[in-house]
């Protein structure tokens, strides 16, 4: 570091030995932390490149709106799959979620309240393919292999992400809103609906969104459930693709032309992962004062 | 939360009726997770008659048939699944853990403002990645350098005198438990970075300010200060992680090599985990080996619920300690 | 637009067709039809032996999409899936609680049913004539190797393989296999152990594969274990003497108790046909099995597989090919339809509805026959209902009687690259195959007259 001439007032600034390490040990230690940032998104730029790279050859309108059986082969079979789970799990999921989110928040009791985090934890922590294991065991003896199966091995996994996020937003929402509608004479559970959760609104959606990126993600709990089919249809009562699935199932083909399906197949999952993320993210920004 | 008792009990139309809803969903979701463990125990009840539970979890190999006579020949050890979890997510977190948290120390203390925001959102998107999507890139791509670069480099220096880190350089195996753990060491390195972010934010203004004061530097700010203040909070994001890194299907699949029938005998071999093995032997699986995948499911519950009590825990603890919720 | 046009020429085409049809009113019909504008899924799963066939025969009919109805929409054309997993899945499937749904309508095995699982289906769906076990497809199983610095294929006949899957040969220069393959220099060096591969779960392509072993092991290595008096606890084949028995166990259970007698290591379980294959792939000094289209993969070699030749004539050592596979049909079929065969001889050797003692038609006799070849069945409900939740119309079930007669009659046989992987069935046994295929009924009406 170049340092100015002092004037002629001589001031003892130079560094002791001691000095001189902590110094060095601090640049030192800043670089690593600097490092380590650098090296927690390397990953994101590699991925993207080489999903582009790989992916973007066989995509193409045909590949969004053909099925598997048609020439050229499509995945549109997949696409639909995924989303209609997807979306039949988040309309059960999302009243569960939020209903839960507001009696932890607005009704319960302390002690009650700390119970239910502690249960939203335990499932939030269970494993996605227990989920498909405990749909697999106890559904598929009665739905078969279907979508319904599938959507609600997805609603397990989607209740807790719901239900966390509520009770996070309602908790930021102040206390001062609550008690001005209640001093007016609102119910609770008018003020709860209309003030509270209105104010916290974009936040409950980010939890719904947050699930639907999760649903449209999971690959385990579809495998042994909703398992696959080469039908364009959204018929929730027979096996259903879904994208994940397309990419786990043709990721260890030896023929490189289904490989490169898997490929495209992550592109158009990713973008989509992305658009859902970022619709999130600039939600929040913009309402980050509830 | 509110402090409005009187209104609580008020007889206004539509109280109770709403009340009942929230509580209903409270408690349908209760049910979930209850049957979800009530299932898979069930599920699991036709393997103990041939494999004691202490058995399962402590002897090797995997294998079930059942002879036309109805003789069931059966043999079925998580060891080498449990071991195989346990070892993947420790290299994950090992490398996960000071990555995501230092990560975590540059995002709120040293980047600049215009560098914070886009960072934070761009290791956000890491975490955003399906992790089969992580998968297939692990599969085609990564697993095959990490091969051909750490792996023989290891083993051609240090592997030379550790048993567990040779690798015999006349077959390199495709697929690796190592691989395996460095997957899930980018698939939850962004979870470390964001709670670690939350939990280094919390840490209050003035301790910062004291020490900076006294004529520290930044990194004695970070040691002295912030890393003590946040330890509880940190151990918390760390576990955390380490608790998806143990429920992790498919990734770990696709690049571990589902060795199932021993542990292997170095980390650079195939292996197997209780989650992948769950995911890759269903198809083909006979009703008493569904019997031993649904005790390897109970036994993965079982692990990840103590993380989960564990974490829960500290949590409680540091908001404690730190006088609010976090 | 496009499709619409061709939905309309193709149901015009269907309405023509089958008009047609009834104006020939009850003479049995040479094709079976299928009524105008058919519908829905027709779902099948099990075997991954005959995988990579299923999947080029069902690409190839929706293909024909205009004049057939299959294709991928079941708002409006017939949906054909078939889920590869393994033989013992199709079995269990079959006669679960889907069965006889439009998810569950055939399923995929190239093992015998045993008469324990016969049993079983025959409780599950009202009885034997409620369903038929018919072979649509056969291959041979090629016996891959990864070893490297050998550029050659490899040499081995039944007695060797035996050996090394029961841990008697233990490592790659062992006498029995530098024998075999003297011209082979890199083999004579070669301490590395063998890494033997085999299916992890119940399978049919282990069921061929350790007929042969049984068959052509011989006696010096009393039938490779395969016989009627092995027990769990086997750990000397020189104790065995019963009859042959070969059965789709797994391998690793099946040896375990050998394999620790002589002090060699676990047999490595792989899932499906291609798990079998990318660890062989993956693994140096592997060995492993695999129908023939799994075994084109980096690193991977076919080793040649000694014949059993007729009479005096010098053995040949052949590698997987379709015309040894079709002449090793060809030699079993002979012998099935033989005149003057004693009863247990045919029994033996027929392929359709087989009996508890026939046996795959594995090391046939003859100069350019290649010895390990199995045939793939279908099982088929013969007694659709059409009044269950979830089961097929009318249309799906003759779709689906129609997709299995096209695929034996017409149905073009899968190649990888120019290699062609799985057989036709010889034409008596086609013969035999569509009379089983009329015998399906809907609603107790035949579907096919």
């Amino acid at each position: 570091m170049n340092q100015a001439p002092l004037p002629n007032i001589r001031l003892d600034f130079s560094l002791t030995p001691h000095d001189i390490r902590r110094r060095r040990v601090n640049q030192i230690m800043l670089r690593i932390i600097q490092a380590a940032a650098i090296v927690s998104v390397v990953p994101l730029f590699t991925i993207l490149f080489v999903i582009f790279s790989k992916g973007l050859p066989q995509l193409g309108l045909s590949f969004l709106l053909n099925g598997p059986l048609e020439q050229p082969t499509g995945i549109v079979n997949a696409i639909q799959g995924s989303l209609v789970m997807t979306f039949i799990a988040i309309i059960a999921a999302a009243p569960i979620g939020i209903g839960g989110g507001i009696y932890l928040n607005e009704y319960a009791s302390t002690r009650v309240a700390r119970i239910g985090e502690l249960f939203i934890d335990i499932m939030l922590g269970v494993p996605s393919i227990l989920a498909g294991l405990f749909a697999y065991f106890a559904l598929v003896p009665i739905l078969g292999h279907s979508g319904w199966t599938g959507s609600i091995a997805l609603t397990v996994l989607m209740v807790p992400v719901v239900m966390r996020t509520t009770q996070e937003v309602l908790r930021l929402v102040p206390a001062g809103l609550r008690e001005a509608s209640l001093a007016l004479g609102v119910p609770l559970w008018r003020t709860t609906i209309f003030v509270t959760c209105r104010t916290a609104l974009s936040g409950i959606m980010t939890g719904v969104v947050l699930a639907i990126s999760r649903g449209l993600g999971e690959t385990a709990p579809l495998l042994l459930t909703s398992q696959t089919s080469n039908d364009v249809s959204i018929n929730l009562g027979q096996p259903m693709n879904a994208m994940t699935v397309v990419i786990y199932q043709n990721a260890t083909s030896s023929d490189p032309q289904i490989v490169a399906t898997a490929w495209t197949t992550a592109l158009v999952l990713f973008v989509v992962a992305l658009i859902l993320n970022v619709s999130v993210r600039f939600k929040t920004v913009n309402n980050r004062v509830f | 939360m509110s402090e409005a008792p009187s209104f609580r009990r008020s007889r206004l139309s539509g109280e109770l009726p709403f009340r009942i809803l929230t509580l209903g969903s409270v408690l349908l979701a209760a049910a979930l997770l209850f049957t979800l463990v009530a299932v898979i125990m069930e599920k699991s009840l036709i393997l103990w008659p041939v494999e004691a539970p202490l058995t399962f979890l402590t002897s090797s190999g995997w294998f079930g048939s059942t002879a036309p006579s109805g003789v069931i020949t059966a043999a079925f050890g998580a060891l080498p699944m449990i071991w195989g979890t346990l070892v993947t997510s420790l290299i994950g977190i090992a490398v996960a853990a000071p990555i995501g948290i230092f990560a975590a120390i540059y995002l709120v203390e040293l980047a600049p403002k215009r560098l914070a925001a886009p960072l934070t959102f761009l290791v956000e998107i890491v975490a955003a990645i399906p992790s089969v999507v992580i998968g297939l890139w692990a599969l085609g791509e990564l697993s095959p350098r990490l091969r051909d670069s750490i792996e023989w480099w290891v083993a051609s220096t240090v592997g030379q005198f550790i048993p567990w880190l040779s690798e015999d350089p006349q077959q390199p195996s495709d697929t690796s438990v190592f691989r395996s753990g460095i997957v899930l060491a980018i698939m939850i390195t962004p979870m470390v970075a964001a709670v670690s972010r939350e939990v280094i934010r919390s840490v209050p203004q003035s301790l910062r300010e004291g020490l900076v004061g006294m004529g520290a530097t930044k990194w004695e700010t970070i040691r002295l200060v912030i890393l003590p203040t946040a330890k509880v909070g940190l151990l918390g994001a760390v576990l955390l992680a380490f608790g998806r890194a143990i429920g992790e299907t498919i990734a770990v699949r696709l690049t571990i090599g589902m060795n199932i029938s021993e542990i292997p005998p170095t980390l650079f071999q195939p292996g197997s985990s209780i989650a992948a093995q769950i995911a890759g032997a269903f198809g083909e699986a006979s009703p008493i080996e569904k019997g031993a995948l649904a005790g390897l499911g109970l036994s993965l519950f079982i692990l990840t619920l103590t993380l989960s009590l564990i974490v829960r825990l500290l949590m409680w603890r540091s908001a404690n300690r730190m006088g609010a919720r976090t | 637009m496009k499709t619409a046009l061709r939905m309309a020429v193709g149901a015009l085409a269907l309405v023509v067709l089958s008009t047609g049809m009834a104006s020939v009113s009850d003479a049995s019909s040479t094709t079976p039809t299928i009524t105008a504008s058919s519908a829905g899924i027709i779902q099948g799963g099990g075997a991954s032996f005959p995988n990579a066939q299923y999947q080029k025969w069902i690409t190839d009919i929706s293909a024909l999409s205009p004049s057939v109805g299959f294709g991928s929409r079941s708002g409006s054309e017939l949906v054909l899936t078939y889920t590869s997993s393994s033989s013992g899945t199709g079995k269990t499937n079959f006669r679960g609680a889907n069965a006889r749904k439009a998810s569950q309508m055939f399923s995929g095995t190239d093992s015998l049913v045993s008469s324990g699982d016969t049993a079983s289906t025959n409780t599950a769906l009202g009885g034997r004539n409620k369903w038929t076990q018919i072979p649509v497809t056969a291959g041979p199983i090629a016996v891959i190797t990864n070893l490297p610095g050998v550029t050659a294929n490899i040499k081995l006949d039944g007695a060797t393989i035996c050996k090394i899957y029961t841990g008697q040969i233990k490592v790659w220069n062992h006498a029995d296999i530098l024998a075999l393959n003297p011209t082979i220099k890199a083999l004579r060096t070669m301490t590395q152990s063998i890494v033997p591969v085999a299916r992890d779960a119940t399978s049919g392509t282990t069921f061929i594969f350790v007929s042969y072993l049984a068959t052509a092991a011989g006696n010096t290595t009393h039938r490779c274990s395969y016989t009627s008096d092995w027990a769990n606890t086997v750990t000397d084949l020189g104790t065995l003497s019963g009859t042959i028995s070969p059965a789709d166990a797994i391998m690793s259970t099946r040896f375990s108790a050998m394999r620790a007698a002589n002090g060699a290591g676990a047999i490595a379980g792989k899932t499906g046909n291609d798990g079998v294959r990318d660890y062989v792939s993956a693994t140096s000094y592997s060995i492993g099995y695999v129908e023939m289209a799994f075994s084109f993969a980096a690193n991977v070699r076919q080793a040649a597989i000694k014949n059993n030749p007729v009479g005096s004539e010098a053995a040949t050592y052949l590698l997987p090919t379709q015309s040894g596979a079709n002449a090793a049909l060809a030699a079993q079929n002979a012998k099935a339809t033989a005149s003057g065969a004693s009863p247990t001889v045919v029994a033996e050797n027929d392929p359709v509805n087989p009996s508890a003692s026939y046996l795959q038609p594995v090391n046939q006799v003859g100069a350019t026959v290649y010895p390990i070849v199995g045939y793939s069945w279908v099982l088929l409900y013969t007694d659709f209902d059409g009044t269950i939740t979830g089961a097929p119309t009318k249309g799906q079930v003759e779709g689906l009687i129609y997709f299995f007669n096209w695929s034996i009659t017409k149905g073009a046989v899968y190649t990888a690259g120019t290699t062609k992987c799985y057989s036709p069935l010889p034409a008596s046994v086609k013969t035999r195959v569509i009379a089983e295929l009329k015998k399906v009924k809907f609603n107790n009406v035949t579907v096919w007259r």
